[in-house]
């Protein structure tokens, strides 16, 4: 056991000095979230104070500015110019207290960072002499906008400094005098309120968090810091605009809401969207998405429950980021989850009912116009109709259906499912002084528009927080989850899942019937979709999914804390393809039916432990973080199959025939170890200095080659803080900070630097197969790390107490030493081996403004935000020039072909005109345009033709309140985008179908053009056709949008209905994702859609999802 | 003191460390450093370099890039219509090979030159390991000799190349076939002589002799040519097959002595789904890839050995396919014509009982000839094939040594008595009574039929520069018509179904384009007329 425990260590040996005392505490499995409670924060603040007759005014200064405390007192209730002298020896706040109204007729108390000081004497109201004032009573009670009772509000009466605060219920009385005009309610990271009394004597009042408030705390890497201290690009998503927002995924949170950070979904299938995050552009020609840490492990979006999340942090640049180093080069999401608060047990339930439609769909042509436009296509070609006139009326007519039927193919496919999806979240949170828990558990079950598609959800959480003693806090974040993603098959023989489906569907011409005579389904080339639908087997994706961390925080001396983090992120999916055998009319079976298993283990535990040491001197600041780091990451693949199984009802691989069995495996492994440390100086708040250091080694890369230093400096001037800004009411906060810093990407294949010979390189020899072994990949041993260096410069801004604010950033970031496959010769005979190669630049300014205020009774909050991000090509060698390319000087990826300039309107023009050598091009046909003009098309006459990035991402929102009702919406756009969606601009591909938009063709008679149309002549696949597909500009079509992607209205019931049935809050909603969308792309396909493959269009198409929901808190 | 007491703990479970953190190995690849030392690791490598060395794509298709099939999938057919660009991505590949892009690669170039480089270092019977280097040896051969004839000129590396000495310029066509001559002459000393089911797949002497003398023959040294097809049909290894059909079946791989070189499949290597789910026609649930054209019907002799032209040959335009060449009905199927019972009928729209008849050959998946491909097809429904079908692809057997040899004699007017023995050993095959002279006519005539759908013809039509006819002009497939499903009598129509129409560009030099993309990254000549 000892040994086993010992080998866990390693590498710490290659430690530094500096770290080789730490390495002694490091492992002590402990640490923690400096997540502060209630009551927590006076406990866990020391003071050190050395005061000599100093006025009790100055000690609450001093208190104030080496704390987050603030004092609530009447004047005319404390002595502020009473002398005194302090003493205290990391002390808490309480001691100071004691001994400053030792012997005085005040009391105070403490809720959280606001220090109440009262009088005992009840004598906050000086009384006239023989004149008694008329007062009135007034009592509320105060909670969050999720209902939760709020204490230690203080409430004061407007204009004096009189005043009280809530108690533990979140309940309040207070007496003022008869002419007060309105009471202010305030609570740190609340938003202020303003309550008019006019003769009420109940005020009930609901707190706005303060979202964009300068005392408000994000989670940056490693530990938190406040908004206004931050140097770094950070975008962050809080409760609030959380809140109740109704996600199919946690993905989906993160669109719309800040600038640069760009999120796309290209599919509607239950549980199987293909969300694409993109922060400030393309980064990398590898894997860029951001690097996602839950709690500080790093996890994937799809590993949590949307209603788990508390806040969002999104790293964007070097400054912010690089405290992580190796992955962080493509931005880093930091997702903190809820925790249980100090407090009597909280339940909330949720519950949400939905229902889909499709918002685009492809129109497919009716038989007849088909079967029309197909001997069109054929008189196109010189070649002899299909169809005659009395065939063609057969199908317009419907005399005929089994034969000349008008199959809607399309939709029959879309009216199989129930589209039915109901979400349950149920939770649990409380706790006392020592120990806090959250449990939460949710059920998500969505049923597509086809049938058998269906995506369920199991989500398990328990977070707990306990203070073993005034040294050691530990903790653990636990969530369990079971995703099972069903959907039918198909005996095809290529991709399983629904997709397949759709594809056969867009193919398919309404010629071509679905059932013949006797019911029996019709085949077509790749067998019929709705006979594969109904009988085709399934494929289901199951997941267990286990994130587990335990952590601990010891104080080790006063400012010195250790916090340590273990966890254990282990994947387990269990895969299943039962593929049936189907019967047609003809009496052909496609098949046969097979089964297979497949099981993918995939396993990162993480061993971190860091140690922060705060220290303030005299207005001097500084926070020390030094850490340990490591990860290790295996994956495993295994896979059974088997075929002809004695009956498509049976789906197990040992009723299959043991002579088609067939199995493989395989596994990887990739393991990073890194240290860091940080050091955080400010000068009155007012001079702003940080700086990171990581060093990463990585397992993907040789000897020598591994390990990589990440430095970022960043340094930020809060000018409200100087004097001639200070005294300006009506700036809360502006704040200059610039930044530079390099960051680090692996994301590569394991082992690709290794010398490797191949197995599985095999032949039969005499009937028999033989193993066989060879080269077939190109290694270069000495790749190593990518580095991005950003520059980063931004300005924050806080105005009219904090009813404004904005953010503005420029930053340039430049991707080096890429990591990529240079296309190479084919005479080298293997594939193009990965180096460091090519270097790329994002360069773009981020633009985020909000503004909240209250008009009466209304509440609202707006905010925009817009990314503009240029990417260029700086570095790249030997590009490959097919559809999309990469070159120096444009963006990566653009689109690359012809530029198509029209339409010949004659034989005699396309005979004369450039033309792609060899190519019969005739009237009607596209015409290229010949850049060099040297009177050919060829490749040399290829431009760049668009960018699959967006260059401009924006978004805004709104939310607003009034009395019971709630309103919020989310806009999000792309422009300057472009799309290419393969095939589709031609009819009869394949074989294939029509579609409504191809009846706008160009018609020809006579080698003349006698009716324009958008698109070319009709042809099939003939040689003309080969060359109009060459790949132009007519394919790549501009896809900017602008979409409401959320838009939800609540109700929250008046409690007076609500108490009676001994609920603290209950509210309904009705949402909507995806209600509306404004754009020019074409009508049949989503202008979100994946572009770039032939293939992006047979999707399951995005849908509208509306929701009815009610949320319930006991 | 509790404190203190956490943390020594942890030094006594944690001080020990080692710097291995960073080290992981794959475990499911060996590492060149440990390889190259035993035979078993030559016995790797060499059945290394045989994967996928060449696929049966590469056979069945390529008669579709000429006059005798039409593809219909896969755009083989622009390269028989001329409509072929250097950046068409046409042509289908299964098992990683075949296609445009394949044909172009050098991967199986290089695992044969570092097979060849590092085998020096491994420790076996020198006999043995001259044998392995010669088998090595003649697949590089055969891969140069496959590139030049679809690109001409082509770089010729023989070395182990590095990123930064990958050569772009192309070497003469001619510097390359000679290359390849020298080669197989010399491996044919070393490789043993046997036929294809005694060296279990492995090439042989009779191989590496018979590919030498298809070169020859290809390059017009017909009396090189002569030899060598002489000196392998002397070897007496190799047999004709009397069962024509058969031999391309799956089970020739056990019985059929006819084969000198061919793709070895075993049963669970080739899939049949593959190969039946393209060929067979839709009624029996495949996709009638191929079709044969008017053209190759109308090459077939009539039983009387004589030409359907020829108005004394019996020939009966009303009844087409009766009395001709046996091999015709083993090579392509026709309307009317009973096969496994069944009547197939390519001709009209709906069948007798008002159903649609899903083998009409306008219908999306059938047959766009209307004659469906039957050699190497099997007449069993998509549902109950096995799911693997196990046939050797033969890329080169007895009878073409034949061919060769008779086309030497007519070219070179020498021994035309033994060539035309042996043609008529093989018309003796179709049924067809012996020819009494050898003409050039007879042989190139012969040469069509019986190697029909070997993936030859485009080469033939290349050396005997017949393009401006054979691949110019409107392509036909059947003659319209209606079929009578009881008797299996086809009423005729006068039109011919037309599947395209072609145009010959004689400065292409029945070349393909180099790949744009090749083009892109080396800079390479493109071929004339692309």
């Amino acid at each position: 056991m000892k040994k086993k425990l010992i080998s866990l260590c390693c590498y710490y040996n290659s430690m530094s000095k500096i770290l080789l005392k730490m390495k002694l505490l490091t492992f002590f499995l402990f640490a923690s979230i400096a997540s502060v409670t209630a009551n927590g924060y006076s406990q866990q603040i020391k003071f050190t104070m050395n005061l000599e007759n100093r006025t009790v005014y100055q000690v609450f200064q001093e208190i104030e500015k080496t704390s987050e405390f603030i004092f609530i007192y009447s004047e005319k209730s404390v002595d502020l110019n009473r002398k005194i002298d302090i003493k205290v020896d990391d002390e808490t706040v309480k001691s100071i207290l004691d001994q400053l109204f030792k012997g005085t007729n005040n009391d105070y108390e403490i809720h959280d960072r606001q220090i109440v000081i009262l009088s005992s004497e009840k004598s906050e109201f000086p009384t006239l002499t023989g004149e008694q004032p008329q007062k009135k009573e007034i009592s509320g009670k105060i909670t969050d906008t999720k209902g939760v009772s709020l204490p230690g509000v203080s409430v004061v009466v407007k204009g004096t400094t009189s005043g009280t605060v809530s108690d533990s219920e979140g309940k309040f009385r207070i007496s003022v005098p008869a002419d007060s005009k309105a009471l202010t309610f305030s609570f740190v990271g609340m938003k202020s309120q303003e309550i008019a009394i006019t003769g009420k004597t109940t005020i009930n009042t609901t707190m706005l968090e303060e979202t964009f408030g300068l005392d408000e705390v994000v989670a940056v890497g490693y530990g938190t810091q406040k908004r206004a201290n931050l140097t770094g690009s950070v975008s962050s998503v809080d409760t609030k605009q959380l809140g109740g927002r109704v996600a199919t995924s946690s993905t989906s949170l993160l669109q719309g809401l800040m600038p640069g950070v760009f999120v796309t979904e290209s599919s509607g299938q239950p549980g199987a969207t293909i969300m694409n995050v993109l922060i400030r552009g393309l980064g990398t020609m590898n894997n860029s998405s951001p690097m996602v840490l839950i709690d500080g492990i790093e996890a994937t979006m799809n590993d949590i429950n949307p209603n788990d999340i508390d806040n969002i942090n999104v790293l964007k640049d070097a400054a912010a980021a690089s405290i992580y180093g190796t992955r962080a080069a493509n931005g880093v999401i930091l997702v903190t989850t809820k925790r249980g608060n100090l407090g009597s047990i909280k339940v909330n339930y949720q519950v949400h009912l939905g229902s889909e439609r499709v918002i685009h769909r492809p129109q497919i042509l009716n038989s007849w116009d088909q079967a029309t436009l197909l001997n069109e296509a054929y008189a196109n070609d010189g070649l002899a109709p299909i169809y005659s006139a009395a065939e063609i009326q057969k199908f317009k007519s419907g005399s005929d259906p089994y034969n000349y039927p008008n199959s809607d193919w399309y939709g029959k496919l879309l009216k199989t499912g129930t589209d039915f999806t109901q979400t349950h979240n149920l939770s649990f949170s409380g706790g006392t002084e020592k120990s806090r828990f959250l449990l939460s558990m949710e059920y998500y079950d969505q049923d597509g528009l086809v049938a058998r598609t269906n995506y369920k959800r199991y989500n398990l959480r328990f977070n707990l927080d306990s203070k073993v003693n005034n040294w050691l806090t530990v903790g653990l974040n636990s969530s369990l989850s079971n995703s099972a993603i069903s959907e039918p098959t198909n005996p095809i023989g290529q991709d399983p899942g629904v997709a397949q489906l759709f594809r056969q569907v867009e193919m398919i011409p309404t010629t071509a019937p679905i059932k013949d005579a006797n019911g029996n389904y019709v085949p077509w080339l790749n067998g019929n979709p709705l006979a594969i639908l109904e009988n085709g087997g399934s494929y289901g994706r199951n997941n267990y999914h286990a994130v587990e961390s335990v952590f601990g925080e010891l104080t080790l001396l006063k400012g010195l804390v250790l916090k340590g983090i273990m966890g254990i992120n282990y994947s387990l999916d269990d895969n299943k393809l039962d593929i049936n055998s189907i019967a047609y009319s003809n009496g052909n079976t496609q098949g046969p039916n097979n089964v297979t298993d497949y099981l993918i283990r995939a396993k990162t535990i993480t061993l971190q432990s860091f140690l922060t040491y705060t220290k303030s001197v005299n207005n001097h600041n500084l926070k020390l973080l030094l850490g340990v780091d490591r990860e290790s990451y295996t994956y495993n693949y295994d896979n059974l199959y088997r075929n002809s199984l004695p009956s498509n009802s049976l789906n197990q691989i040992d009723a299959g025939a043991s002579s088609s069995m067939t199995n493989s495996g395989n596994s990887s492994q990739a393991r990073i170890g890194s240290y860091f440390g940080r050091i955080n100086y400010d000068y009155k708040g007012r001079y702003l200095f940080e700086a990171n250091l990581r060093r990463d080694g990585s397992s993907k890369f040789g000897p020598g080659y591994q390990w990589g230093s990440f430095p970022s400096f960043s340094a930020g001037w809060r000018l409200s803080e100087e004097k001639f800004i200070k005294d300006l009411s009506w700036i809360n906060n502006l704040k200059i900070r610039g930044s530079w810093g390099k960051l680090g990407n692996h994301n590569i294949g394991d082992y690709l630097y290794a010398a490797k010979i191949n197995l599985g390189q095999n032949y039969p020899f005499g009937g028999a197969m033989h193993s066989g072994a060879a080269v077939t990949t190109a290694n270069v041993p000495n790749i190593t790390w990518e580095s991005t260096t950003e520059k980063d410069l931004g300005f924050d801004a806080n105005l009219f107490n904090n009813k404004f604010s904005a953010t503005v950033d420029y930053y340039d970031r430049l991707t080096d030493n890429i990591l990529a496959n240079i296309p190479v010769s084919a005479v080298f005979g293997l594939p193009a081996p990965t180096i460091n190669a090519g270097s790329m630049r994002n360069k773009g300014f981020e633009i985020q403004v909000r503004h909240n205020n209250n008009i009466g009774a209304l509440n609202y909050n707006i905010g925009g935000n817009i990314g503009i991000n240029h990417n260029k090509v700086e570095k790249f060698p030997k590009p490959s020039l097919g559809n999309q390319i990469e070159r120096v000087g444009v963006p990566w990826n653009s689109y690359y072909g012809y530029q198509c300039i029209g339409i010949y309107q004659s034989d005699a023009d396309a005979a004369s005109l450039p033309h792609v050598v060899g190519s019969p091009v005739k009237a009607g046909d596209l015409i290229f345009k010949d850049q060099n003009g040297d009177g050919i098309i060829d490749a040399k006459d290829r431009v760049v033709l668009g960018n699959p990035i967006p260059v401009v991402t924006y978004g805004f929102d709104l939310s607003l309140s009034y009395h019971h009702f709630d309103l919020m919406v989310i806009f999000q756009g792309a422009a300057n985008v472009y799309t290419s969606l393969g095939n589709i601009f031609w009819p009869f591909t394949d074989g294939g179908t029509a579609y409504n938009r191809h009846l706008d063709r160009t018609i020809v008679q006579n080698g003349q053009v006698i009716k324009k149309g958008y698109y070319p002549r009709t042809l099939i696949n003939s040689p003309s056709r080969l060359d109009a597909t060459n790949f132009s500009s007519f394919q790549v079509l501009k896809a900017d949008y602008l979409r409401l992607k959320s838009l939800q209205l609540g109700y929250t019931l008046p409690s007076k209905w609500t108490e009676k049935v001994n609920l603290a809050k209950a509210a309904v909603f009705l949402s909507c994702k995806n209600p509306l969308t404004f754009t020019k792309f074409m009508k049949d396909y989503d202008p979100e859609i994946n572009g770039s493959s032939n293939t992006a269009n047979y999707t399951y198409p995005q849908t509208q999802i509306y929701t009815l929901g009610l949320n319930v808190n006991f | 003191m509790k404190k203190y007491f956490f943390i020594l703990i942890i030094v006594c479970f944690f001080s020990s460390c080692n710097n291995k953190f960073l080290e992981v190995v794959p475990l499911n690849q060996l590492s060149t450093a440990t390889f190259w030392k035993t035979k078993a690791d030559a016995d790797l490598a060499l059945t290394g370099c045989y994967n996928n060395w060449q696929c049966w794509t590469n056979v069945l298709w390529f008669d579709s890039m000429s006059d005798n099939f039409y593809d219909q999938f896969y755009a083989f057919e622009f390269v028989a219509n001329g409509s072929y660009t250097s950046t068409s991505s046409v042509g289908l590949w299964f098992e990683s090979q075949g296609g445009s892009n394949i044909w172009f690669s050098y991967t199986l170039i290089a695992k044969c030159n570092n097979f060849l480089k590092n085998i020096e270092s491994v420790n076996m019977d020198p006999t043995t390991k001259e044998e392995y280097k010669a088998e090595v040896r003649f697949l590089r051969a055969y891969d140069y000799f496959f590139k030049t004839q679809l690109f001409g000129d082509m770089p010729l590396v023989t070395n182990v190349l590095s990123l930064d000495s990958i050569p772009h310029v192309r070497t003469p066509v001619a510097q390359v076939q000679k290359f390849i001559l020298n080669e197989l002459a010399s491996i044919s000393q070393i490789l043993p002589v046997q036929n294809n089911i005694q060296s279990g797949g492995h090439v042989t002497a009779g191989a590496a002799i018979a590919l030498k003398a298809r070169l020859e023959l290809y390059t017009g040294d017909y009396s090189d040519a002569m030899i060598d097809a002489k000196k392998v049909i002397d070897m007496n290894t190799y047999q004709l097959n009397p069962d024509y059909q058969g031999m391309f079946l799956p089970g020739n791989a056990t019985t059929d002595k006819e084969e000198i070189l061919a793709i070895d499949y075993v049963n669970n290597n080739i899939s049949s789904t593959f190969i039946l789910q393209l060929l067979l026609p839709p009624s029996y649930g495949g996709y009638s890839a191929l079709g044969a054209t008017k053209s190759l019907v109308d090459a077939y002799e009539t039983t009387l050995g004589k030409t359907i032209d020829d108005p004394s040959s019996g020939y009966d335009p009303t009844h087409p396919f009766n009395n001709r060449d046996a091999r015709m009905n083993m090579t392509f199927l026709h309307p009317g014509m009973v096969w496994n019972g069944k009547i197939y009928n390519s001709l009209d729209r709906l069948l007798p009982d008002g159903t649609l008849n899903v083998d009409y050959h306008s219908d999306v998946n059938s047959c766009r000839t209307g004659m469906n491909i039957l050699k190497y097809i099997k007449g069993i429904p998509i549902s109950q094939v096995p799911s693997t079908y196990g046939v050797n692809m033969i890329l080169i057997r007895l009878a073409e040594m034949y061919l060769t040899y008779a086309e030497a004699a007519v070219e070179t007017g020498q021994n035309l008595d033994i060539g035309l023995q042996y043609i008529n050993q093989l018309r003796a095959r179709g049924n067809l009574p012996p020819a009494t002279t050898l003409t050039r006519d007879l042989v190139r005539r012969e040469r069509r039929v019986e190697l029909a759908l070997e993936g030859l013809r485009l080469w033939d039509i290349k050396r005997w520069d017949i393009g401006s006819t054979a691949l110019n002009g409107p392509t036909y497939g059947t003659r319209d018509g209606s079929v009578n499903m009881t008797t299996g009598e086809v009423a005729w129509a006068n039109s011919y179904i037309q599947l395209d129409t072609r145009t010959f560009n004689p400065t292409k030099k029945y070349l393909l384009p180099i790949p744009q993309s090749e083009i892109d990254i080396s800079g390479m000549q493109q071929n004339p007329g692309y």
